[in-house]
């Protein structure tokens, strides 16, 4: 579940695309969604607005424009900063710390240095240094010289100094993996100081890294808030929301994500989300307008395949669906359509052979599974049928358990066993990284538990010989 | 100490960085806007970054024929639908008990409607169950209202002078069937914690014997279906159950705001089994859910019955029964040839979706929407789901074609109850109709009250979304849908609509379409098999093709249609026969069928 790094917000891991993947259906009568209105007064009837996509093509001369705006600017603010600084004479002690505070919440290690090396030479300060020697060993991974500098900055009588101290032992704590140690020590940042941003960065991923999605999106949200320029905080919400079929929060998440940061590290993967996202809402036409924003790549192809064949536009969907396995021949959305398009168009030989290698690609599938059962039914294999049958309804019902678990697993937020389950059935299912994530949120929950451990471990190494 | 001032070099120093930053800036800016007016002339330069809520007219466009979701204005452009008001017009609310602030999932069931003619006048009636309310922990059924047509569209009240006043029963559905064969429609009513059968007495008036009928049953019902499963030529009677709910199962569900209570959904209930009776020709019925083969121990829990329709789905002369179950599996009960059935949903495609997945199937019908000769079956469901049409590919085994065939680009947000196949502009092809309205008090979309569906069958293809205007009479409007049932009021030839809403008044949608197209009706009297004919199959051969229609039990939600059997004739077409299937598997072929006229065939007792 480490799939996304708050120690650092620039540049995030790469994110799975369904790190928690939960292919179930909908739980129906789930009032805990919420939808664009404009789309429901739409559709429901009342006025007319198309469901915005939300992200920036970036053309080649406007990634110039921009290049050169951004040099002006910096430019000149380089400008009346020196001629500030030129004009204005020195810094007072205070003004220095107040800076480099600001430079530790800011994450400007430089400035930090720069200040703290000033600070030094000034007789009095040296309680407050604590705090930026601390912050300055952890920058270096100096663990042990860190935590005696924040444990010492945390006896500080200022509140602001405190929350600091907190808030970077916290994330020294986290960055062990340490996250029983890491929780108090970030919950007394955010109790000092509701506004400490990194801490609820921190607090979010600790959250995720456990499967306390609840709690990780509500620190998510306030860092987004006290952030307002940063997209990482939507794009992991996004992601969380996905995964748990709340499919119309996650649109507005990826959406709020490209609006922040059009040119985001991620983008890729919110823009792919995203129309996934409003796919299982059946909302084809926006799903097609942001996968044209995406590049080219044989998900891409299939997954515009499949928002093509609902809007009737056949050719330009066979059209996709060939790019899509020319790129890939083992995509399976785009294997999944085109035996399905098999069976309909009763071309029963091929979606046999399509889906027979779908099959066996992906055994632990359950869709391509179920199609390729009406085909061998088609073509009266009755054998076939029932074999099948029999792999794919425990296969199903491992999905929909898998499902329900996800869901319980919020309400259950230090429920190991379940955790556990969670782990077993991700195995079962084929989804061996979203397994190691459930079975390292066991362990970090109870150290000692053996049968994750081991679980944990038979992963590893089938992994690890997976070419 | 050392000096805590900048030196005098750094103050040069700071000066001539920031004069040196100052020439480059200004240069810098100058080349830039030199070279933007040299590219594009007089053009309005636009430097903004586009941020993603501008793309607007960027995105490829969207051609709003393909859109399904939001409806085409150019189909189904002759076809006139007026809902009519007045004091001659049924005026009939189904209440729920939602003022008492339960917020039990008894309330979203609804109502259904029937039509059925009570009096043999030829003119068809309409049957709305009441529904209930509770007295503290107690619930309490709520009168029905029986009105009888009197011709033009004009109806008045005769509940208390029939004797359908029910005794306590919260009800839900009703469905019409002559169960005992004397010619005169009777009446089953489905409900919570019992059933109601009205007996016709034949003199405009009902007895309520559903005791004396040993239709004893306890259960949660919603819909029913009439259906002769062991070929004895009288009706039996295939009973859905709901859920497990009652005061003393009756969770709190929290709403999406804190402070908000939400009606709890299927999920938090066990199934009920569905019961089968086999009606004894004696006025009596008998359990039989055991030795037919429906009653399934390990799916018990997993039968939570909305919808239900009995038909011939493999066309080999017997009744089948295929039940909506509500975010399960539904079932498909293949019948032996005997009254044993087999389920087969999920091995001929007809439990789930296209990719294996359960729905919250509610309403539920039967057409050949194709034009094959096998009839297809289709379902509505849940929001975020596609309702499901499932195309017959022979023998009762199907194929989910809701994508291929436009379904599923209607988009999410609905959620159908009473459905129906019907060839709304008569030009030989079965359009759908759809009543909607959500089950919760805080879904997602907002909107509780939703827009019917009218669905234009092209050519057997795919099914488009007809538009219409914002307040453009009924189906402009959105509602809180439930049953639907369709039928010919005003005998002007076409089918009327009646739907039912959820605390809301029933509506009567009196169809006006005028086009050059032709109509067929047929109305069949069983003699050797069951008076009301239901299993019959009937091919109605055209010189543009040949058309297939099935008499049906169940069908739609908590409702039921008018018996005869329609058929459109588009302008041009020729007749050149009928050939009627009859329950007993006696085949009939008839010549002399005519346009624009209602045909009622005898079965032949030799």
């Amino acid at each position: 579940m480490s799939c996304w790094n708050p120690l650092n917000k620039q540049t995030p891991e790469s994110i799975e695309s369904n790190p928690m993947n939960d292919e179930a259906q909908d739980t129906p009568h789930d009032a805990n969604e919420t939808l664009d209105d404009q789309q429901a007064e739409q559709q429901l009837g009342v006025d007319e607005t198309e469901d915005a996509v939300s992200a920036a093509p970036a053309t080649e001369q406007g990634r110039r424009m921009v290049l050169v705006v951004s040099a002006i600017a910096l430019l000149l603010i380089a400008t009346v900063a020196s001629l500030y600084l030129s004009g204005r004479g020195a810094l007072s002690p205070d003004e220095r710390f107040d800076l480099a505070m600001t430079a530790v919440r800011d994450r400007n290690a430089p400035l930090v240095v720069e200040q703290t090396r000033e600070l030094e030479q000034v007789a009095g300060y040296e309680d407050k240094l604590h705090v930026l020697k601390g912050y300055i060993s952890l920058y270096i991974d100096d663990f042990e010289t860190a935590m005696l500098e924040l444990e010492l900055a945390m006896e500080h009588e200022d509140d602001a100094v405190k929350a600091a101290a907190f808030a970077l032992a916290g994330e020294l704590m986290y960055k062990l993996a340490n996250y029983g140690e890491a929780l108090p020590l970030l919950m007394n940042a955010i109790q000092l100081d509701p506004g400490y941003q990194n801490a609820h960065r921190l607090l979010g991923g600790l959250y995720y890294d456990t499967g306390l999605m609840q709690e990780a999106i509500i620190h998510l949200a306030q860092t987004a808030q006290l952030a307002p320029e940063d997209a990482t905080p939507h794009r992991l919400m996004g992601l969380i929301h996905k995964d748990y079929e709340k499919y119309q929060d996650a649109i507005r998440d990826y959406r709020e994500a490209l609006t922040r940061d059009p040119f985001h590290t991620e983008r890729e993967n919110v823009l792919v989300e995203m129309a996934e996202s409003q796919i299982q809402l059946l909302r084809y036409e926006p799903a097609i307008n942001t996968l044209k924003l995406a590049l080219d790549s044989a998900k891409v192809h299939a997954l515009r395949a499949d928002c093509l064949r609902q809007l009737n536009r056949l050719p330009e969907a066979r059209q996709q669906l060939e790019l899509s396995l020319a790129g890939n021949p083992t995509q399976f959305e785009a294997l999944l359509l085109k035996g399905t398009l098999q069976l309909e168009d009763k071309d029963l030989a091929d979606a046999r052979k399509t889906l027979e290698l779908a099959v066996n690609l992906f055994p632990q599938d359950d869709k391509c599974r179920y199609k390729l059962i009406e085909v061998y039914r088609e073509l009266d294999e009755d054998e076939l049928v029932e074999k099948h049958l029999a792999v794919y309804e425990p296969l199903r019902a491992k999905r929909l358990r898998f499902s329900e678990l996800n869901v319980e697993a919020i309400q259950q937020p230090d429920d190991i066993e379940l955790r556990y389950e969670l782990g077993i059935l991700a195995r079962d299912l084929g989804k061996r990284r979203i397994a190691i994530t459930w079975f390292q949120a066991v362990m970090k929950m109870e150290p000692g538990h053996e049968n994750s451990a081991r679980a944990l471990q038979e992963i590893q190494q089938e992994l690890s010989q997976t070419p | 100490m050392k000096n805590n001032s900048l030196s005098r070099v750094d103050i040069c120093r700071h000066r001539l960085l920031g004069l040196l930053s100052l020439t480059l800036s200004l240069t810098l800016g100058l080349a830039t806007g030199c070279s933007n007016s040299a590219d594009k002339g007089d053009a309005v330069k636009d430097t903004t970054i586009k941020r993603p809520n501008d793309i607007g007219d960027n995105v490829v466009p969207t051609d709003s024929n393909t859109n399904n979701a939001l409806g085409s204005a150019n189909v189904g452009l002759d076809i006139k639908l007026v809902e009519l008001t007045g004091p001659d017009i049924v005026d009939f609310t189904y209440r729920n008990g939602r003022e008492s602030g339960n917020n039990a999932i008894l309330e979203s069931l609804g109502g259904g409607v029937a039509l059925l003619d009570f009096d043999n006048d030829g003119l068809l009636d309409i049957f709305l169950p009441g529904g209930g309310t509770y007295e503290g922990k107690n619930v309490r059924g709520l009168s029905a209202g029986l009105f009888r047509n009197l011709g033009e569209m004009k109806f008045v009240e005769v509940t208390d002078l029939a004797g359908t006043t029910p005794d306590g029963l919260y009800s839900h559905g009703a469905q019409i069937g002559d169960f005992d064969n004397d010619g005169f429609s009777d009446v089953l009513v489905t409900g919570y914690g019992s059933l109601q059968l009205f007996h016709n007495q034949g003199d405009g008036t009902f007895l309520e014997v559903h005791e004396a009928a040993h239709l004893t049953s306890r259960s949660w019902s919603s819909s029913a279906a009439w259906g002769d499963f062991n070929g004895d030529s009288f009706l039996d009677l295939y009973v859905c159950n709901y859920v497990s709910w009652s005061f003393d199962n009756h969770p709190t569900c929290p709403g999406p705001e804190p402070g908000q209570i939400e009606i709890c959904p299927p999920k938090s209930f066990e199934g009920l089994a569905d019961t089968l009776y086999f009606n004894n020709g004696d006025g009596t019925f008998r359990d039989v859910s055991k030795e037919s083969g429906i009653h399934l121990e390990d799916k018990i829990s997993d039968a939570k019955g909305l919808g239900v329709l009995v038909g011939d789905v493999d066309r080999d002369n017997d009744v089948d029964i295929y039940v909506a179950n509500d975010t399960e599996a539904n079932f498909l009960y293949l019948n032996n040839g005997n009254g044993t059935f087999k389920e087969l949903g999920l091995l001929h495609s007809v439990a789930f979706d296209s990719v294996g997945g359960a729905n919250g199937s509610m309403g539920v019908d039967m057409g050949d929407y194709n034009g094959d000769l096998e009839p297809d079956l289709w379902v509505a469901n849940y929001e975020q789901e596609s309702f499901a049409l499932y195309e017959n590919r022979g023998r009762g085994r199907f194929l989910h074609v809701s994508d291929k065939t436009g379904v599923s680009s209607l988009g999410g947000l609905f959620v159908g109850f009473g459905t129906l196949f019907w060839d709304l502009d008569l030009d030989g092809d079965e359009d759908l109709v759809v009543a909607n309205g959500h089950v919760i008090k805080y879904p997602t979309s907002k909107r509780v009250d939703q827009l019917p569906l009218l669905l234009i069958n092209d050519k057997g293809q795919r099914f488009v979304r007809k538009r219409f205007d914002p307040g453009d009479d009924y189906f402009g409007t959105p509602h809180s849908g439930r049953g639907l049932a369709i039928g010919d009021l005003d005998e002007d030839g076409d089918a009327d609509m009646v739907f039912a809403n959820n605390v809301q008044p029933a509506a009567i949608i009196d169809n006006r379409t005028e086009n050059a197209n032709h109509w067929v009706r047929v109305r069949l009297i069983g003699r050797r098999g069951n008076r009301d004919a239901v299993g019959a199959a009937l091919i109605l051969h055209t010189s543009s093709g040949d058309q297939l229609r099935m008499i049906k039990g169940g069908g739609s939600y908590l409702s039921q249609s008018e018996s005869r059997l329609y058929w459109g004739v588009a302008e041009g077409s020729t007749l050149t026969g009928l050939t009627i299937i009859w329950p007993s598997g006696l085949e009939q072929k008839l010549d002399s069928i005519t346009l624009d006229d209602t045909h009622v065939v005898l079965e032949p007792v030799e």
